[in-house]
């Protein structure tokens, strides 16, 4: 007999087959959306976090059991093909492995119905959830996102496409902190995660954070043989080479003397 | 269709049912296939190894550097919202904390269990902490007690251990580490800059800094390559299998006798014993699809880790408490975490977490002077989703709630929390007390409706004051290698250390014991433990190794209970 979440799985709402992008928000909620992301990270001399990915990458998420095919929560592994293997010295060679990354990994059965659950909320499951009687029902992140982007496109006066960049960070802070912290853990999700996930585009996330992202087959330390030999230009054991690429700058130091100083540490 | 099924899928009697894949599920099902019984392991989590059981390939992980997968989407962990667990200090607080109810010592779930995540630092512990029951008897309202099996009977398991898994380190570098019969099977790999620089410290104060003892492959080792010190190794699977986790070692070994078969996505929900609760007949699992299937066997091993195992008996209506220690003295390491940043780069996000370690800090018990506490690991700092939320929880805490994205982009530059940071954590002693106790929270369900655990659990007087003696002394650590700021990382209430013991201790005297000394219940006669779960106290260094060592034995003592030291191979 089968039971358990074959039986659970009730099926998604809006599951019509749906392009990632149609249907989710609409032009004015992706706006707000893509002027949020903004105000998380704010462009400059590199991009902001709408150029970041955040709205394909939050739409890719949130449409996740639309359609029939393997949800795009998990990428699959080991390589993502941007590293190359080493060669038999231990330095970079320049054969690379195929993108693994692409490949997305099937849900097991409890992982698929959390993932329902957290996407889909009570519906995305046909008794609500486990513990549903205790907590109440339990809000889809669509429903948390639309409603979220609604009552702030209604609060911004004047409307968002009219406000300074200033401004518009203080219609962002004027927002319900649960709305607020959900649009920065999706923001920065995009913005530093693996490209596959539909941020970080062009790796301009990690460029931005003088980070090398992921690392293998290569890794910080190839064996050649007989012994580990390092990348010189990011070394495992030694300083890195060259001057500092952002040196701690003066708003950096005050912030960090000031939560130093609340937790009782020590400052040099 | 995903593959559930592994080894020799042909097996449909069983000698022995294993219960969980993990560190301890994975040498005894090593040590009694390579003995020719029949074994079945039953594992809940998914599995991420092609070609596990597969002599002529090797093992293709599908684990990858995606922090996104492993640390935010619980690519093999269970998932709070569906497998939750619950937490309170003491039962004046209600049937539980109501706001922390969630993922409370996260299950690692996947083939392979926590020795998957882990970056597998397994050093051993030191002779005089399986003597605490003696050593430590006036300690108020803790249950210290001494082990049934002392170091000198453990040590060759320890070693044969080691050499299964794969450890390097180097033989005499920690001052303090008991007698070993024999040099690590692997030298240390190379170590990490960071850990360099704060070397710097503890030269100056006196302090001895060490190469961990990992399970990390140092060389090619086993017919799995060396480590390349990816980076993304504390909670990551190895996506190149250098990791010596219990999947790719042992449990392949057991897999490829032709004696052994692994059902993954098979979660045991119940015991099943005879009328008296004497012995165990079977035991009913969910099996992928969700239905319920039934598995016989002569003997049974519990390795689903400490607080699953306990859940297990109480949710066979309470099996093998004569005792009344069912669940009992749950432990975790006190930890206490100091964070040290510097003006340069010191790039600790590079490399496999930690490569160094000292343990002056472990401590004697009942000196003053040097109280008990544990190994400090050098650790560098995280990845850059993970540093995103940090310096976002720290600027909400700062600006009062206010969002400041300028001031967020220059963090993400500046890097203060991942390029510059490294890290002390001690893994200290933690008094075992009989309050301290898992059993079924009366409300919260599980996706399949089973009650899921609770854990009433609060810290001991004794490791509070033995950490807070050290925190002035990481302090000066961090300080006098170079730090521009140093702090203690603030206390979560729920425990954050991720090494789980107790809660079915083994000893003699089955009036104050659930286990014997070869971890078979004193009440039941064919089921045994092999996990964590069997510790009496806890040490001051990782528990892994320990936890491998003991499920080593447990097996041998299961082929040969007049002999289990001649079980062990060369
Ligand atoms: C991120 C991280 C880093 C760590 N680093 C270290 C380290 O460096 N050194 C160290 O010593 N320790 C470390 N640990 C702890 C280490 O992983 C554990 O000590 C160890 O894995 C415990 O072994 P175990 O066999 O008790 O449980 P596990 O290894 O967790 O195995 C239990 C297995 O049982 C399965 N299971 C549970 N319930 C059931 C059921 N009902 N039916 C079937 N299967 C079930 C689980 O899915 C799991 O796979 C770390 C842990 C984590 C999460
Ligand atoms: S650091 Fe080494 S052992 Fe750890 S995941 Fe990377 S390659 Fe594997």
């Amino acid at each position: 007999m089968v039971g358990g979440a074959a039986t659970l799985l009730a099926s998604s709402p809006g599951c019509k087959g749906s392009s990632a992008a149609s249907g989710l928000f609409s032009d004015e909620q992706r706006t707000a959306l893509r002027t949020f992301a903004d105000v998380v990270i704010p462009p400059d001399d590199e991009p902001g976090g709408a150029d970041l990915g955040a709205v394909p990458y939050i739409e890719r998420l949130l449409t996740a059991f639309d359609g029939n095919d393997t949800p795009a929560i998990f990428a699959g592994g080991p390589f993502s093909g941007r590293q190359p293997f080493p060669d038999a010295s231990g330095h970079a060679s320049t054969n690379f492995p195929t993108s693994d990354f692409a490949d997305l990994i099937e849900l097991d059965r409890v992982s698929e119905a959390s993932w329902r659950l957290r996407i889909l909320g009570s519906p995305g499951l046909s008794n609500g959830g486990p513990n549903q009687k205790l907590t109440g029902a339990i809000a889809s992140l669509r429903d948390q996102l639309v409603s979220g982007l609604d009552a702030a496109i209604s609060s911004a006066d004047p409307p968002l496409a009219q406000q300074s960049p200033d401004d518009r960070e203080a219609t962002f802070n004027a927002q319900p902190p649960a709305f607020k912290n959900l649009i920065i853990e999706l923001v920065t999700e995009a913005a530093f995660a693996a490209p596959e996930y539909g941020g970080n585009i062009g790796l301009a996330g990690w460029k931005m954070c003088h980070f090398e992202g992921d690392s293998q087959p290569l890794g910080y330390s190839q064996w050649d043989g007989g012994k580990h030999v390092e990348r010189p230009e990011s070394p495992l054991s030694t300083a890195n080479p060259g001057p500092d690429v952002a040196p701690i700058s003066p708003d950096v130091d005050q912030l960090l003397k000031l939560v130093i100083a609340f937790i009782g540490g020590r400052t040099a | 269709m995903r593959k559930t099924l592994y080894g020799n899928t042909q097996l449909d009697k069983f000698d022995v049912i294993v219960i969980g894949s993990g560190a301890g599920g994975g040498p005894i099902a090593h040590v009694l296939a390579a003995a020719g019984q029949k074994v079945l392991v039953l594992e809940a989590g998914p599995c991420h190894f092609d070609n596990i059981d597969d002599p002529a390939h090797d093992i293709v992980a599908r684990f990858s550097n995606d922090e996104l997968k492993i640390e935010r989407r619980n690519f093999m962990l269970q998932n709070e919202n569906v497998e939750p667990r619950t937490w309170r200090t003491a039962a004046g607080d209600g049937p539980r904390i109501e706001t922390l109810t969630g993922n409370v010592q996260f299950l690692p779930k996947t083939v392979g269990g926590g020795s998957v995540h882990a970056d597998l630092k397994m050093p051993r512990f030191e002779s005089q902490d399986f003597q605490f029951g003696t050593l430590l008897k006036n300690v108020q309202n803790a249950s210290f007690a001494d082990w049934p099996v002392q170091y000198d009977e453990l040590e060759p398991f320890y070693a044969w251990g080691e050499r299964l898994l794969g450890v390097q380190g180097k033989l005499g570098s920690n001052p303090f580490e008991s007698k070993r019969s024999g040099e690590y099977p692997m030298p240390p790999g190379p170590p990490m800059y960071g850990s360099l620089v704060v070397q710097k410290g503890l030269s100056a104060l006196g302090y001895t800094m060490f190469p961990y003892p990992t399970a990390v492959n140092s060389i090619p080792y086993d017919g799995r390559p060396p480590c390349n010190n990816c980076g993304f190794c504390s909670s990551y699977g190895c996506p190149i299998n250098a990791k010596g986790s219990s999947a790719v070692t042992v449990l392949r070994k057991a897999l490829l006798t032709g004696n052994c078969q692994l059902r993954a996505e098979t979660r045991v929900v119940r015991l099943v014993a005879n009328g008296s609760g004497t012995a165990i007949t079977g035991v009913e699992t969910i099996d992928p699809l969700g239905a319920r299937v039934t598995f016989t066997a002569d003997r049974f091993v519990l390795a689903a880790s400490p607080i699953e195992d306990v859940r297990l008996l109480l949710l066979s209506g309470g099996l093998g408490n004569s005792s009344g220690m069912v669940g009992r003295n749950l432990m975790f390491h006190y930890q206490t975490i100091a964070f040290g940043i510097y003006g340069e780069r010191v790039h600790g996000y590079r490399g496999r977490a930690v490569a160094q370690g000292f343990a002056d800090f472990r401590g004697k018990p009942n000196d003053a002077a040097h109280p008990l506490a544990g190994i400090t690991e050098i650790s560098g700092g995280g990845l850059p989703v993970g540093e995103a939320s940090y310096y976002a929880r720290v600027l909400a805490q700062a600006k009062a709630g206010k969002w400041n994205g300028k001031l967020f982009k220059a963090l993400m530059r500046e890097s203060p929390a991942r390029d510059r940071v490294m890290l002390l954590v001690v893994q200290a002693e933690d008094a075992p007390q009989v309050t301290n106790i898992v059993d079924l929270d009366p409300d919260y369900v599980d996706l399949d409706g089973l009650p899921v655990p609770r854990c009433t659990y609060k810290s001991h007087p004794f490791e509070v004051a033995n950490g807070q003696f050290y925190e002035p002394k990481l302090l000066d650590i961090m300080m006098k290698s170079g730090a521009r700021y140093a702090a203690i990382t603030p206390r979560d209430d729920v425990p954050s250390s991720q090494h789980i013991m107790g809660t079915l201790r083994f000893g003699n005297d089955p009036k104050t014991s659930v286990c014997d000394k070869n971890g078979k219940f004193h009440d039941i006669g064919n089921l045994f433990a092999s996990d964590g779960a069997l510790f009496p106290t806890s040490s001051g260094y990782n528990p892994t190794m320990t936890i491998a060592t003991l499920a080593l034995r447990v097996g041998a003592a299961m082929v040969n209970p007049a002999s289990p030291a001649s079980v062990i191979k060369p």
